[in-house]
């Protein structure tokens, strides 16, 4: 019975590192199209790996992943400015400022959270409507009237450069 | 959204992120497989941070703290607390032998017999801060405040006199000659409040027990004389009239009876009608008037 069970086990977390590994190029280009920073993005990405790992559920891996690590970074950006002049002191060499400068993630950054979310969802991530709108927690028809908007709020301000 | 916006989104979207370096593939996963806690993080930055508000309190804590220079007039520990079970005239004189000179009032009359007292007395370097002399039901109720008990306590004038509580009414009563204040609780307790021999006297009853009782018990009270808590023998302003109109009578009468038939007259028209020798007057024997 506990050689099953472990068994069982074993089976899920391949199953989870598989979806994982699959999810992974998409989800971090996401976090970063949305101002993480590679060494952020990286340690979100891992620490929604080992929250997956308590998951039965691997379905919809990529619209989990997203969320969760998009969460985690979120609070540890926020950490990082509460005690900001700790931080600096500690780890100085770390700078807020992405690596690479990206004319659209610019034009991105300057859209409601909400516009953003949903573009890099679609378009960095790869979700369907469906699942963006199931990830996010927004109806579907939201997604589509947002993505719409975005879009061309996103196209002007490039064009605007 | 239409396909030429969508296209457009779609390949700005692709180029953009095909510019994302992704880390290499063996950063992938994390190294251990077990949950990571952001705690150790956390509570080192709030250690870290308890730890410099400490230092900064204790820093500017120091700064306030200077050496006590040594009292002039050391208080003397004399904090003398005694249970009940003395008589009423032990706990007096208790209290006189302690009170440092201040003039102890005691009730000679109470509107409750059955109360058995006890004391507090309260003394520094400079004389009497305070007593406290509690006269409380011998047959203690079962439960919740004591209705028939007394309080009769004296301080020095330095010290604050209590506040109105909420709902108390105040008013203003004379007390054994001087200005005082009969004030009740909304619960129905009473205390009368005057100064006099340079201390505030208060009398605080019990619920239950009429303001008139408690200004009676302020008029009755004597001075303790000496360590048996006797009371001096000083008579209140009527009686000390009455005496002194009896001594004046008696004299008159006594010069009346001696003096010779001419001087009686003036004796009955300019010494005897003073409205203190009135009553005396009256008393007379018509024959003689």
């Amino acid at each position: 019975m506990e050689t099953a069970r472990a068994y069982s086990s074993e089976l899920s977390e391949t199953a989870w590192d598989e979806a994982y590994l699959d999810a992974y190029p998409d989800v971090y280009r996401g976090l970063v199209a949305l101002g993480a920073r590679g060494d952020e993005a990286e340690d979100a990405l891992q620490d929604a790996f080992l929250r997956g790992l308590e998951r039965a559920d691997i379905s919809r891996a990529a619209g989990w992943l997203f969320v969760v690590s998009l969460r985690r970074w979120r609070r540890r950006r926020f950490r990082e400015r509460i005690f900001s002049p700790l931080r600096a002191v500690m780890r100085s060499e770390h700078t807020t400022e992405p690596e690479v400068r990206i004319d659209l993630f610019d034009a991105l950054a300057g859209l409601p959270r909400r516009q953003r979310e949903v573009l890099v969802a679609r378009y960095v991530v790869g979700l369907s409507q469906e699942e963006t709108a199931a990830s996010l927690g927004i109806a579907r028809g939201t997604v589509a009237a947002t993505t719409t908007q975005a879009a061309r709020a996103l196209r002007t301000r490039l064009e605007e450069r | 959204m239409d396909d030429k916006m969508e296209r457009w989104t779609v390949t700005a979207f692709d180029d953009a992120a095909a510019r994302v370096a992704l880390p290499p593939r063996e950063r992938w996963l994390p190294a251990d497989r077990r949950p990571r806690s952001s705690l150790p993080t956390t509570a080192l930055t709030f250690a870290l941070v308890a730890v410099v508000l400490g230092v900064a309190l204790w820093l500017v804590a120091d700064g306030r703290i200077v050496p006590a220079a040594p009292s002039a007039k050391p208080t003397p520990s004399n904090l003398i607390r005694l249970a009940p079970g003395g008589t009423e005239a032990q706990t007096w004189g208790a209290v006189w032998s302690r009170s440092m000179g201040a003039t102890v009032l005691r009730p000679t009359w109470l509107p409750e017999t059955d109360l058995g007292p006890s004391y507090d007395v309260v003394t520094t370097s400079n004389g009497l801060h305070r007593y406290v002399v509690g006269y409380y039901p011998k047959i203690v109720f079962p439960a919740g405040p004591q209705p028939w008990h007394f309080l009769f306590i004296a301080e020095g004038a330095d010290v604050l006199p209590p506040r109105l509580g909420p709902g108390d009414a105040a008013e203003n009563v004379n007390v054994r000659g001087q200005a005082g204040q009969l004030i009740t609780a909304p619960d129905g307790e009473v205390r009368v409040v005057w100064m006099e021999n340079g201390l505030r006297y208060t009398i605080q009853a019990g619920s239950g027990i009429p303001g008139s009782d408690v200004l009676r018990v302020a008029e009755s009270m004597m001075r303790v004389v000496d360590a048996d808590g006797k009371v001096a023998v000083v008579f209140s302003e009527p009686v000390t009239v009455m005496i002194s109109v009896l001594a004046s009578c008696s004299a008159s009468l006594a010069a009346f009876s001696s003096a010779d038939p001419t001087n009686r007259h003036h004796i009955l028209n300019r010494v005897l009608p003073t409205a203190s020798c009135a009553a005396l007057r009256c008393g007379l024997p018509s024959r003689m008037v």
